[in-house]
C-alpha cells in the first residue's frame, strides 16, 4: 500500500490516536553521513580519554567510559559490565557505522541488495538500546555526589563525550528509516 | 498491492485483512489461513503479536520479583580504610537528601525507584484494561504505553553511577568503592521491564470491547 507522499519536513498522523505515523526529515542523507563521520571520530576520545579525575591525599584517579566498564568487570559484576558496554559503546558505534554505510550506499546510488536491508533491520534492533544520555546524567550525578568530599578535575574526555552524545542525538533527528525502507524495491 | 477503493475506512486494518509489517511498517494484505511474509522486507507478518498478553504478564511478574533483590541488596559499598556499610538504592538516595543534595537525590529517586514502579503498575493496569472496562480513554492508554516504553532506559541511571564511582574512587587503601550484588539484580529488573513493555501490543487496547468505549 503506498504511503502518502510527503515533502521534507511534513508529517502524517494516526486518525485515531494522533500519533505521528510518518515524518519526513529535512535533508536526511547528507546530514546523517556528516553526523556519522563526526560521531565516529569523536567516539575514540569519548570512550578512552578520562572524563574526569579526582585528587585526594595527593593520589590521582581517573575515570573514562572504558575504565568504568572494566571496573565493573573487575568487581565481578559481569552481567552489568556487559550490558553497560553494549548500551554505551557498541550500540552507539553500531548506529553510527550503519548510518554511514547506508548513507554512502544511497549517495553513490549503489544499494547492495544483500547488505542494505539487514543493516536497516540491525539498526532498528539496537536503536532502543543506546543509552548515552542516561550515562551523561550518570556523570552529573556522580559529580554532585563527590563534589563535597574531593577535588574533581574535568578532562578533555568530558568534552569529547558530550560531543559524541550530541552526535547520536543529531543522528536520531536526521536519520530517516522510512526513507531508507522506501528505497527497497518491491517485487510483486 | 492494495486497492485503496476497496478499503473500508470505518473498520480497522485487521477487519480489512491487512497487516502492518513490524519491521518496515509496510502495509500488506493478510490471509489468516497461511503464513504471510512482508512484500518489502520478507519478515513474518502478524496482525497482533501472538500471546502478547501472556508474555507481557509473565515478564512483568518476573520484574516484580527482581524488584525486591534490586532494592534490598546493596548496589555499592564505600570502604574507608577497608571498612564500610553497603548502600542500597534507597539508603543512598536518603543519604543525599540528608546532605542537602535535594535536586540530584530527586532525579536518582525518580529514575531508579519511581520509574520502575510506575512502569510495573502501568503495565499491570494496561493488561487489566484489556480485559475489564477502564475509566481512562483508549487514546490516553495508548499514550501511557508510549511513555512506559520511552522511560525504560532511564532506570539504568543508578547502575551507570555505580560504574563511574567504582572506577573513579580508588585512593589506595584509604577510600574505595566496591560494587554490590544489588546492581546485577537491578540491571536484570530494568531489562525484564523493558522486554515486558516491548512484548505488549498496543493494538490490543483498540480491539477489546470496541463498542462500549471511546
Ligand atoms: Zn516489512
Amino acid at each position: 500500500m503506498p504511503y502518502p507522499v510527503l515533502k521534507e519536513g511534513q508529517q502524517a498522523r494516526c486518525r485515531q490516536c494522533r500519533h505521528i505515523v510518518l515524518y519526513r526529515k529535512p535533508n536526511p542523507v547528507n546530514r546523517s553521513v556528516a553526523i556519522a563521520i563526526a560521531g565516529l571520530i569523536l567516539s575514540v576520545p569519548a570512550i578512552f580519554l578520562p572524563i574526569m579525575s579526582m585528587k585526594m591525599f595527593s593520589i590521582n584517579s581517573t575515570v573514562s567510559l572504558s575504565s568504568a566498564v572494566y571496573a565493573l568487570w573487575l568487581n565481578e559484576l559481569y552481567f552489568v559490565a556487559v550490558v553497560t558496554c553494549f548500551f554505551c559503546i557498541f550500540a552507539p558505534i553500531g548506529k553510527l557505522v550503519i548510518a554511514l554505510i547506508l548513507g554512502l550506499q544511497i549517495k553513490m546510488d549503489q544499494i547492495k541488495r544483500n547488505s542494505y536491508m539487514p543493516l536497516i533491520k540491525f539498526y532498528q534492533k539496537i536503536d532502543s538500546w543506546e543509552m548515552l544520555e542516561v550515562f551523561m546524567i550518570g556523570i552529573l550525578v556522580s559529580i554532585f555526589k563527590l563534589r563535597a568530599d574531593a577535588d574533581l578535575f574535568f578532562d578533555l574526555g568530558l568534552v569529547s563525550y558530550i560531543l559524541f552524545m550530541l552526535s547520536i542525538v543529531a543522528l536520531k533527528l536526521s536519520f530517516d528509516k522510512e526513507l531508507l525502507w522506501n528505497k527497497v524495491v518491491i517485487n510483486d | 498491492m492494495i486497492n485503496l477503493e476497496s478499503v473500508d475506512f470505518t473498520q480497522n486494518g485487521k477487519a480489512n485483512h491487512f497487516a502492518t509489517c513490524d519491521t518496515c511498517h509496510w502495509v500488506n494484505p493478510f490471509n489468516p489461513k497461511i503464513d504471510n511474509l512482508c512484500e518489502r522486507c520478507n519478515s513474518k507478518l502478524q496482525q497482533r503479536k501472538p500471546l502478547a498478553f501472556q508474555k507481557t504478564l509473565a515478564l512483568t511478574l518476573c520484574s516484580i520479583i527482581a524488584f525486591f533483590p534490586a532494592n534490598l541488596y546493596p548496589i555499592m559499598t564505600i570502604l574507608q580504610f577497608g571498612k564500610g556499610q553497603g548502600d542500597t538504592i534507597l539508603s543512598g538516595t536518603l543519604y543525599m537528601f540528608q546532605n542537602g543534595m535535594i535536586p540530584i537525590a530527586a532525579i536518582v529517586f525518580i529514575a531508579s525507584f519511581i520509574f520502575p514502579l510506575a512502569k510495573i503498575i502501568g503495565l499491570i493496569y494496561l493488561l487489566y484494561s484489556v480485559k475489564f472496562p477502564s475509566r481512562i480513554s483508549r487514546r490516553h492508554r495508548s499514550h501511557m504505553y508510549r511513555y512506559i516504553e520511552m522511560f525504560g532506559p532511564w532506570s539504568m541511571l543508578d547502575v551507570f553511577v555505580v560504574a563511574i564511582l567504582v572506577s573513579l574512587v580508588e585512593i589506595g587503601n584509604v577510600l574505595e568503592v566496591v560494587a554490590g550484588p544489588g546492581a546485577t539484580a537491578f540491571g536484570i529488573m530494568v531489562l525484564l521491564s523493558i522486554f515486558a513493555a516491548a512484548s505488549f501490543d498496543s493494538k490490543m487496547l483498540w480491539d477489546e470491547r470496541g463498542t462500549d468505549e471511546r
